[in-house]
């Protein structure tokens, strides 16, 4: 009796059954009725280089209602990791679902810096202080403390220098106190003078300071 | 009492403001941790934030109120978003109080004060 050649076992992906299907036209599979193919087509086009799959990631998440494909949608984003991926996630961070705009945020805070920055500073613009604050606190927690590229020091100390709202100034005092930014400490004493009446921002202006100090 | 928020500052704050009232202060960075420490140690008085990452401010109060344990813990809600949908929402979610944050101290000690059924100060400033 010859011998039979085993069949080489199926290919499967992490996503599952619906893996396959969703790696064949994950762009397709991103619009199907089935939540579980969605979710492979997330995951599929996170692992591929596939034209066009943040405007199509973005446009998903936007319809999206299952938890767990606005999850995979989100952590394809941060994985592909591109301007364009930054730049759909933005629009997100105004959603009234908090949930929805703290996980992108967070897919944003997760890129590199020099891929995230250039979708976040624009923001330190915005007329809303609620995207101000995101800008502000996306920015201070990218993985690139004191990097020159994106000017750090220089836009937490035009914030805490010019930024009208108190909330604003006050996340980037705590990303000044995070990233242990010492250069910015003139920016803290003009916040502390821009608003003296404020008991907490005196608190948060000192517990900046100790910081610095190592205490 | 619990306060739940992803700012170390807030956290901070919040602690000596209430200690220094005879409040017992614990603390948690978001939604995830602030509903572990509530079932591990149910508090008089939750403070929660609302964008925190992991899980934000609602829909920790929201898993708060199905929990038979905890639907009845008193809960302020402490936000820097100041626009009238945003505390109808914090209601919605479960909140009894909504702080505008940055906190005022004697804004924080009355609002605790009156969910736990201490005296507040007749001028409104304990």
């Amino acid at each position: 009796m010859g011998l039979v050649k085993k069949k080489a076992a199926p290919e499967t992906s992490p996503a599952g059954p619906t893996g396959s299907e969703a790696a064949r036209d994950p762009l397709a599979a991103l619009e199907d009725a089935d939540a579980a193919v969605r979710r492979g087509a997330a995951h599929a086009l996170g692992h591929a280089v596939v034209p066009g799959a943040e405007a199509a990631l973005a446009r998903r998440l936007q319809a999206e209602g299952d938890a767990g494909v606005r999850e995979a949608i989100l952590t394809a984003l941060a994985r592909i990791a591109t301007p364009d991926a930054a730049a759909a996630l933005v629009p997100f961070l105004d959603r009234e679902d908090a949930a929805l705009r703290n996980a992108a945020l967070e897919s944003l805070q997760q890129m590199p810096a020099e891929v995230a920055a250039p979708a976040l500073l624009p923001l330190l613009d915005h007329a809303d202080a609620d995207l101000r604050i995101f800008a502000v606190q996306g920015l201070g927690s990218l993985v690139h403390p004191g990097d020159s590229t994106f000017g750090r020091a220089d836009w937490l100390a035009r914030v805490m220098e010019r930024d009208a709202d108190v909330n604003v100034c006050l996340a980037a005092v705590e990303a000044l106190a995070e990233a242990g930014s010492p250069e910015a400490l003139s920016s803290l004493e003009t916040l502390a003078r821009r608003f003296p009446g404020d008991a907490f921002v005196a608190f948060a202006v000192d517990a900046a300071r100790s910081s610095f100090r190592g205490g | 009492m619990l306060v739940v928020d992803d700012a170390v500052t807030v956290r901070a704050f919040s602690r000596r403001v209430l200690e220094a009232d005879g409040f017992v202060v614990d603390e948690a960075v978001n939604g995830i941790e602030g509903l572990e420490r509530a079932m591990a140690a149910p508090p008089d008085l939750v403070i929660v934030d609302v964008n925190m990452r992991k899980m934000d401010g609602y829909t920790m109060l929201r898993v708060l109120r199905r929990d038979p344990s905890l639907r009845d813990v008193p809960a302020i809600m402490i936000s820097t978003e100041s626009k009238d949908s945003d505390r109808e929402q914090a209601l919605l979610a479960g909140a009894n109080w909504y702080i505008v944050k940055p906190p005022r101290p004697e804004v924080l000690v009355e609002a605790a004060r009156l969910l736990t059924g201490r005296p507040v100060d007749a001028e409104g400033a304990p």
